[in-house]
């Protein structure tokens, strides 16, 4: 669970270099653990409780749609999503980035389906 | 909120009366005074700064007169903005100082608004609870229709105002109403619904090649033409009213709920209606996650004692109206309730009453082909009768159906369930669809469910509440939510939350965190479509996908942007497109372009592009765009471009990203 990529992931590096705006194109690889708060073996509850406090401090409903409040919760978003599914947060941890939501869905079930069969009702 | 959203009144077509540039617009002139208090109300309300807000700001007008002299107000508004000194300025609070936003001289609370295909209901947050308001009839679900009558127009919110004149379903049948307005709007004359939309009384007439339709209510025995906005844009000016009166206040900003079929072309539409009628769009919310707020506070409210304490509900809410039919799956604990899923159709109350129609008079399309005057008025009558039947079959086994038609037509049948469900099976079907897309969708099985919540006209219908219940291994739906009421209410629960209202006791501290309905992406890898935010995407978010040329020494790049289910690009709809230019000479596949795909709190979409590999002086800057930027005539722009530029600026999905 521990080993997640240190190394930016070459797409987030160009890009703040093109822009030179850091505001609009900072991607710069986080570190979705620190994102949501959480420890790095948090629990799926832990991280699903985390995320709803932080919804309900950053989300841009609570902020009358102040945009940096939105690029806050866009990456708290983007976290989420990376660890709230047992698959896409195995891969993380492993690789430090996912692409799961690259395949199609038959793809993703035919190459995950013990997994998602053992992990139903955990995500 | 801003001014720029006044000139849309300028964007009617001159041959409206209703257009400044119509030449009846300036020999209206002597309405002016009698309007500028609605012109000042804002600027009056400004100075005063405090106090309660004062009723005699609104501007009495007699119900003939409420959309017409509105409509100038706001085409005035425009006018004396366009003309470089103002005459009054219509300032919005939110562009003033600081002081002046802490300090709302009136709770600027914005209202939620339910515009169904049948009928429409507006609420607000009273500062205690959700208010249903309701309109001189007693009546908190209004027929959603417009009238057209010589030079007056009045809409359903009023139905009509005083009792002699009260509209009758015969009468919104008659050819001079407009309605199902949410099935037209922002939809191409090739269109099925549109093409479905002909078996109405007014006119709908298509060329079917790709153009919006064009529509006509009867008056004076004359096709007068309109269009689907306009038609709102009246309907939401005497909701706006409506509301301006229960509140003796402006009202301003709205939450109004849409389909989740919606397209965002199609949302373009409504915005578009709504700032004619002077209003500010704060949030369009899809049916059901109004109704998943709703559900959010419920619980919230029920168990209280648990909150924080992760117990986490699953609720199916299904919705299905006249024109739509939509699912959501939402998560929800301690007042957060999440979308994990929506997915929805244009199936409604509107097909199901055609499927009888044509099945009670077998020669339906042959004996309506023609609009006649009395071909219109034979056609309402089987409408209203059909209706009729539909409503008692909701709580009887078989119904009688006895109509004259005229002309030697007559209808005499018994309908009963098994015969209902066998001519509406392909609408059952769909249903079916929608709720086990939903599910797949949000990865769930039905033992995970906790709560169905039906909602819409149509969950009255046995058959619709058997398939939903059924397909969700329940036997009892959510009981303590309002069938009618629970979009509108959402609607204005969000508002308030939205509009930065906190509640003293608890009852605001909600959340709806949103999800997108439809993939977004653009052409690639020839005529396929690439995903960039796949649908059910929590929003607000941001992707950004990899692409290279597909020709040595490529130097413009074509960004189709598309939104859609379709594994082809022209199976979804074109939302619009841009050319990077100005790419470095390079072999095929060596020049990397980023697509960047940014949704807001406000749902906007903005697409980034650029050249990303090789860096430096020598490639051009990356390009935002705002979208849709299509207005009409989307339906052939794909093709045109298809035929003008081939596969010559073609970009696919670059490798590196397809592999973990």
């Amino acid at each position: 669970n521990l080993s997640f990529c240190a190394e930016p992931a070459q797409l987030g590096s160009t890009n703040a270099a093109v822009t030179g705006e850091g505001a609009l194109w900072d991607t710069k690889e986080q570190d979705y653990y620190k994102v949501l708060e959480v420890d790095y073996d948090a629990s799926d509850d832990t991280i699903k409780l985390n995320y709803r406090r932080l919804a309900l401090m950053w989300h841009p409903d609570k902020h009358k749609g102040d945009s940096d409040v939105t690029a806050k919760f866009q990456e708290i978003n983007e976290a989420y999503t990376v660890l709230s599914d047992p698959i896409k947060r195995l891969e993380y941890d492993f690789s430090g980035c996912y692409e799961i939501n690259r395949y199609t869905l038959r793809e993703y079930l035919s190459r995950f389906k013990g997994m998602i069969l053992t992990c139903n009702g955990l995500g | 909120m801003h001014l720029v959203t006044l000139p849309f009144p300028l964007l009617l077509p001159p041959s409206t009366p209703l257009s400044p540039l119509h030449p009846t617009f300036y020999s209206r002139e002597h309405c002016l005074p009698k309007l500028l208090p609605v012109l000042i109300s804002t600027r009056k309300k400004r100075q005063q700064q405090q106090g309660p807000p004062k009723s005699h700001l609104l501007v009495p007008v007699t119900p003939s007169q409420l959309a017409d002299s509105c409509w100038l107000s706001v085409s005035f508004a425009t006018f004396y903005w366009m003309a470089a000194e103002p005459f009054y300025t219509v300032a919005s609070d939110s562009e003033t100082t600081g002081e002046d936003k802490s300090q709302p001289s009136f709770p600027d609370v914005a209202i939620g608004i339910d515009i169904g295909t049948s009928k429409c209901s507006v609420a607000v947050w009273n500062g205690h609870h959700v208010e249903l308001l309701k309109n001189t009839r007693n009546q908190k679900g209004m027929r959603s229709y417009v009238m057209f009558k010589d030079d007056t127009l009045s809409a359903g919110v009023t139905g009509g105002a005083a009792k002699e004149n009260a509209h009758e379903e015969r009468d919104v049948l008659s050819g001079s109403a407009i309605f199902n307005m949410k099935r037209l709007i922002g939809r191409m004359d090739t269109d099925e619904v549109v093409q479905a939309s002909k078996a109405l009384p007014f006119l709908v007439q298509t060329l079917g090649i790709g153009v919006r339709p064009f529509i006509a209510a009867l008056v004076n025995n004359m096709w007068r033409s309109t269009t689907p906005e306009e038609v709102l844009a009246i309907f939401l000016l005497e909701l706006k009213a409506l509301a301006e009166m229960h509140l003796k206040h402006p009202v301003r900003n709205a939450v109004l709920t849409i389909p989740v079929a919606f397209s965002r072309f199609q949302q373009t539409r409504i915005e578009r209606a709504c700032a004619m009628a002077g209003l500010h769009v704060l949030r369009l919310m899809p049916e059901p996650t109004a109704v998943a707020l709703l559900y959010a506070q419920h619980q919230q409210q029920l168990m209280h004692d648990n909150m924080g304490s992760g117990i986490e509900k699953i609720a199916l809410i299904f919705n299905m109206g006249a024109g739509y039919c939509d699912a959501a799956v939402a998560a929800t604990a301690g007042g957060v309730s999440q979308i994990r899923a929506l997915s929805g159709c244009s199936v409604g109350g509107e097909d199901i009453l055609q499927n009888i129609m044509r099945h009670l008079v077998p020669n339906f399309d042959s004996l309506y082909a023609g609009q006649t005057m009395d071909r219109i008025k034979s056609m309402g009558l089987l409408r209203i009768a059909t209706q009729d039947a539909i409503h008692k079959l909701a709580s009887q086994d078989s119904v009688e159906i006895n109509v004259d038609l005229g002309d030697g037509q007559k209808v005499s049948k018994v309908l009963d369930h098994s015969e209902f469900e066998q001519v509406n099976r392909v609408i059952f079907e769909k249903v079916e669809k929608i709720i086990n897309q939903c599910l797949a969708d949000a990865k769930l099985v039905p033992e995970d469910i906790n709560d169905v919540i039906l909602v819409g006209g149509c969950s009255r219908i046995p058959r619709i509440r058997s398939l939903v219940l059924g397909l969700c291994k329940t036997e009892v739906s959510y009981k303590n939510i309002d069938a009618l009421e629970a979009a509108v209410s959402g609607a204005a629960l969000e508002g308030a939350i939205a509009s930065g209202v906190t509640d003293p006791e608890g009852s605001l501290d909600l959340l709806t965190i949103q999800a997108t309905p439809m993939n977004l992406g653009i052409r690639a890898d020839g005529d396929n479509f690439a995903a960039i935010i796949p649908r059910n995407t929590t929003v607000p978010a941001r992707r950004e996908m990899l692409f290279m040329t597909t020709h040595d020494n490529q130097t413009e790049a074509l960004i189709s942007v598309y939104e859609g289910e379709g594994e082809r690009a022209e199976e979804n709809h074109l939302l619009g497109y841009f050319k990077i230019t100005g790419i470095p000479p390079a072999p095929k596949g060596t020049v990397e372009i980023s697509v960047c795909m940014d949704i807001d709190a406000s749902n906007v979409l903005r697409v980034f592009a650029g050249v990303v590999k090789p860096q430096g002086q020598g490639v051009p800057p990356f390009i935002e765009v705002r979208m849709p930027t299509l207005d009409d005539g989307h339906g052939w722009c794909g093709q045109a471009l298809a035929k003008m530029y081939g596969s010559k600026l073609d970009l696919a999905v670059h490798p590196k990203k397809l592999q973990p």
